[in-house]
């Protein structure tokens, strides 16, 4: 509390107020439109972030955060099309509610839930991560590369597609960070020969490449001159709040599994929304509803959808480790900052921690008055051509590879790792396990030679550390889960047989 | 994408992992170490093993599995237009500037999106790049890579 003030005073500016209404509309905007999601949405922007102070930057890709998950459930209520994966379980309730006339209804219990999601995550986020920040003193190197060895793992296991293409993309991401000078005896290490790669490659124009080229490719690869969608008739109606009252428990058992799986790295908002709606379909009391235009169907998706970023930001902000795509991009821009998460964070700028915090409230809030005023406008938005869009999208990702260094060559390294991801994508490999693994290699790397440095060589006496022992076990138990699920399942089967 | 696509793939990270690996016997990774520390070679070895048995196991799923693989085909006669002209764009943005490369190159993508407005999109070619050009060079007072023939554009 003592921070609330400072924080105020840094973060109570004009620059700042139109940066996060800003980064609330862009990010709604963008949420609505089919194809785009929260990192696309992130990296358009990221070229603002060098022009803008910490404060505005930190408002605008907040903003932009919180209220891209919150723009797909618009087009999934309008057009049974939904605008970013996590609200793909929206369209089940939404899309039948629209149709039954009640679409400004649906929208309005949408928005509503987000709300709920969002202000339930963001509690606990002002709870935990400053306490884990704190714990996060006593973590030495092998707790810290054992800790990044599970949040990998946990990312490979739970990527879309099969485990080893996860994995494998993960290594790849590893691997890309020793194309860089070794700290310790200054060797340049995979340069080829090629001046230009002596410095080692930059994060952001790879992410750049790797989610926002490769979404540019993949959907010219896929894209079919479609009528724009019918989206008149559109509006905003709050549910009446005897209907609201009823749900209570929904509303907490939705905010609770999206903060939970936010916390844990690589699940996403995605995966939380699927267990919150399957777990609210199984629970509810208005069960035979669901699929029918139920707006518990909507409370499931979209309170867990948007619980998941105040869950997620809780690893990013106290112990600089993301879980998916956007937290990269997110921790690329505290980088260019010149903001430390972790310990760092909570003791020298408790302040930046505490105007976070400020920002993700008011951009829930914005969030809410944006559904409930501009529904109707974002609804219209859906209809701007795709290649257009999509053009747009290739102007500001090439200008953000290069404002990241100034460095003509990042251009040229986003538009071959745009290549890279859409062969993969076509091949079936999840990309975010790549930026992921190149966000935290070179830490990963260096933990394990300081730790090995103060246990002169020896790998046994670095790594038993009880912290590290303990975070190792749940690694191997993530890797090991499914296999014994297996076992355990074939063994019910024969019992049942017998 | 067809099975076979997902196999060359799997092959191609196999056979890189194993060009990388004999990369790291070279005499720019023969470093002398100190004190425990395991050298600069160890971490990419140990990734590059590691990547090399996943994408071994991958090229053999790839290839075990002969059922067709899911979805649609992708259609290649549109991405690899907008592709290169990507690639064309990015490239000439470090030989000739942000704006002159931006403006054909938006134009030129858009259209080969299946944009075909072509009045509209002439001047979103011109209005798009410059805004931004303008924007980062004024607001943000970040300069673009820029042409050999003008100071700023």
């Amino acid at each position: 509390m003592s921070h609330l003030l400072p924080a105020i005073q840094q973060f109570a500016s004009l620059e700042v107020l139109v940066a996060v209404i800003v980064g609330c509309a862009w990010g709604t905007v963008a949420g609505a439109l089919p194809g785009m999601g929260t990192v696309s949405a992130l990296i358009v922007a990221l070229p603002f972030a060098f022009g803008l102070s910490t404060e505005s930057s930190m408002a605008l890709f907040l903003g932009i955060y919180v209220t891209s998950v919150y723009g797909g459930s618009i087009s999934a209520i309008l057009i049974n099309t939904p605008g970013t994966p996590q609200s793909a379980a929206t369209v089940f309730d939404g899309y039948p509610m629209a149709k039954a006339g009640k679409a400004d209804l649906a929208i309005g219990w949408a928005t509503f839930s987000s709300l709920v999601g969002g202000l339930f995550s963001l509690v606990i986020l002002i709870v935990a991560a400053p306490a884990l920040a704190r714990v996060s003193v006593a973590f030495g190197p092998a707790a810290i590369f054992a800790l990044i060895l599970f949040a990998l793992t946990c990312i490979a296991w739970v990527s879309a597609g099969s485990t080893i293409k996860g994995l494998l993309a993960g290594m790849i991401g590893l691997w890309l960070t020793t194309i860089v000078p070794d700290d310790l005896t200054g060797y340049t290490r995979f340069d080829f020969g090629i001046p230009a790669l002596a410095g080692g490659l930059s994060l952001i124009p790879v992410l750049i490449g790797l989610f926002a080229f490769s979404e540019v490719f993949h959907r010219a690869a896929f894209y079919f001159d479609a009528k724009p969608p019918d989206v008149t008739n559109v509006g905003f109606r709050l549910p009446p709040l005897s209907e609201v009252a009823i749900r209570v428990p929904q509303f907490l058992r939705s905010s609770i599994i999206g903060t939970f799986i936010g916390i844990l790295p690589g699940t996403g908002a995605t995966a939380a929304t699927f267990i919150s709606y399957s777990e609210l379909r199984r629970t509810s009391p208005r069960r035979d509803n669901f699929g029918k235009g139920e707006p518990d169907g909507l409370i499931a998706s979209e309170a867990s959808n948007n619980a998941v970023t105040g869950g997620a930001l809780i690893p990013t902000l106290a112990l600089g480790i993301p879980g998916d795509g956007g937290t990269v991009v997110l921790l690329g821009v505290l980088t260019i900052q010149g903001v430390v998460p972790g310990f760092d964070l909570i003791n020298n700028n408790p302040q930046i921690l505490t105007g976070a915090f400020l920002v993700l409230l008011v951009a829930n809030l914005l969030m809410f008055a944006l559904g409930a005023g501009g529904a109707r406008i974002f609804a219209r938005i859906m209809a701007v051509p795709e290649p257009l869009l999509m053009g747009g999208i290739l102007l500001l990702s090439l200008v953000g590879a290069f404002v990241v260094r100034g460095n003509p060559v990042d251009i040229l390294v986003a538009v071959l790792a745009g290549l890279a991801g859409v062969a993969m994508r076509f091949a079936g490999y999840p990309v975010a396990p790549v930026v992921i693994g190149m966000a935290l290699g070179g830490t990963f790397e260096g933990k394990l030679r300081q730790g090995l440095i103060s246990a002169r060589g020896d790998f046994l006496e670095f790594i038993l550390d009880p912290l590290a022992v303990s975070i190792l076990a749940l690694a191997v138990m993530v890797v090991l889960l499914p296999t014994i699920r297996r076992i355990l399942a074939s063994g019910r089967e024969r019992n049942d047989v017998g | 994408m067809t099975r076979s696509f997902e196999a060359a793939v799997s092959a191609f990270l196999l056979a890189a992992a194993a060009l990388l690996f004999a990369a790291t016997f070279s005499d720019r990774f023969d470093v002398p170490t100190f004190g425990g520390d395991v050298g600069p070679a160890f971490a990419p070895r140990a990734y590059l093993i590691v990547w090399m048995c996943l994408s071994a196991i991958s090229l053999a799923q790839a290839v075990r599995v002969t059922a067709p693989a899911d979805g649609e085909a992708a259609n290649l006669r549109k991405l690899l237009p907008v592709a290169a002209i990507a690639c064309g764009t990015g490239y000439a943005m470090t030989v000739i500037g942000f704006v002159f490369a931006t403006v054909p190159g938006f134009f030129l993508f858009c259209w080969a999106f299946g944009y075909r407005k072509p009045f509209i999109l002439a001047f979103l070619s011109v209005a798009g790049p410059l805004l931004i050009w303008a924007l980062f060079t004024y607001v943000f007072e970040l300069l673009l890579p820029r042409s050999p023939w003008f100071h700023m554009i």
